[in-house]
């Protein structure tokens, strides 16, 4: 071997050649087939199963930002915390503007910082349970992080899950983040106060909703004006639409 | 938008297996995005490789199997070490 040739650098490739095939032999394949999102799916059932065990009925609001999801929760702790144990859990990137906006409507509410994240994940919701979310509730209404896509993926372990639309983010969303609106249980339909200043149309909507989601109740209203507000009340006090 | 924290999760959820199955190293991970999954592929491909740096799936040969209207976002195997 010498300096001026190059079989120093053949060698380097020849051992290189035969360290690989070495390893080649010692390959194990291990097959997996769990999805990546298990570990939250596992920590959401256990969230399922405990608010089974103290008959809490969990909510998960999802829309993108402003389109109303606080002002609906501020209307409905008015409305509803007289009747029912109501908490509220808000999750926000930064800041708690939501949880003073509520503790302002008398809500029981506690404001959940994701900082990095764009969703609530199923261990946020467990590191709360028995702690701001006492057994004693009867219903957990949880405002996740204004965003159509990425909240869609994360099971929280609620029992409803509730996608809002407002008029003013026009008729064709369903069809644009389909993910969400196909896994809702509940579709609302939200600042119909707006339509007349809008080129909004209801049968489009419903159009683009049915596209994604077949089966899911539709309900439209207006948490400024209070209109429609009576068939979400009952919703939430039943978890399903009242005949 | 959240494929940094699913790289992450993947990363930690291969850390678990390595434990289990007794492995040091993954040549070769093999992963089925399914099309519905809300999994941004060009996003996660740029993120996976930040988020392998110095972990055991560093060196990992990454194979992506793209499903159309797949919801699932999986580990179908690993050729590990
Ligand atoms: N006209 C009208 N305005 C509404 C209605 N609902 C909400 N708004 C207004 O829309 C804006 C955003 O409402 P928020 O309740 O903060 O929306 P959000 O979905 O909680 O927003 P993020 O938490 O930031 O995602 C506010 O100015 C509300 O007053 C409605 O039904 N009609
Ligand atoms: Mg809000």
């Amino acid at each position: 071997m010498c300096i001026d040739c190059g079989c120093q650098q053949a060698n380097k490739v020849a051992f290189e050649e035969i360290r690989r095939e070495k390893e080649n032999l010692k390959f194990r394949k291990i097959e997996v087939k769990t999805s990546i999102l298990d570990k939250n799916n596992k920590i959401a059932e256990t969230n399922r199963q405990w608010f089974l065990d103290h008959k809490l009925l969990v909510f998960n609001l999802m829309s993108a930002p402003g389109s109303g999801k606080t002002l609906l929760l501020e209307k409905t702790s008015t409305r509803l915390k007289d009747s029912i144990n109501l908490g509220i859990l808000v999750g926000d990137q930064e800041r708690d503007f939501d949880a003073k906006r509520l503790e302002a409507a008398g809500a029981k509410v506690k404001q959940l910082n994701t900082a990095s994240s764009c969703h609530l994940d199923a261990a946020m919701i467990r590191g709360e349970l028995g702690e701001f979310v006492k057994p004693e509730f009867s219903h957990l209404i949880i405002e996740n992080v204004g965003n159509l896509v990425c909240p869609a993926s994360f099971d929280l372990g609620e029992s409803r899950k509730v996608a809002i639309l407002s008029t003013t983010e026009g008729e064709d969303k369903p069809s644009k983040y389909p993910l969400l609106f196909h896994e809702a249980d509940l579709i609302v339909i939200t600042k119909i106060d707006l339509v007349q200043y809008l080129e909004f149309s209801f049968a489009t909507c419903v159009q683009h909703i049915r596209g994604v989601n077949a089966a899911a109740p539709i309900l439209c209203l207006s948490a400024k004006t209070g209109q429609g507000l009576d068939a979400w009340l009952d919703y939430v006090r039943l978890g399903s639409v009242a005949n | 938008m959240h494929e940094l924290s699913l790289a992450t999760a993947l990363v930690e959820q291969v850390a678990e297996i390595a434990v289990r199955e007794k492995f040091e190293r993954v040549v070769k991970i093999h992963l089925e995005l399914g099309e519905l999954s809300g999994v941004d592929r060009h996003c996660f491909e740029f993120c996976f490789p930040e988020v392998c740096k110095g972990s055991i799936l560093e060196e990992a040969q990454l194979i992506l199997d793209f499903v159309k209207l797949g919801r699932d976002f999986r580990i179908i195997d690993l050729d590990v070490l």
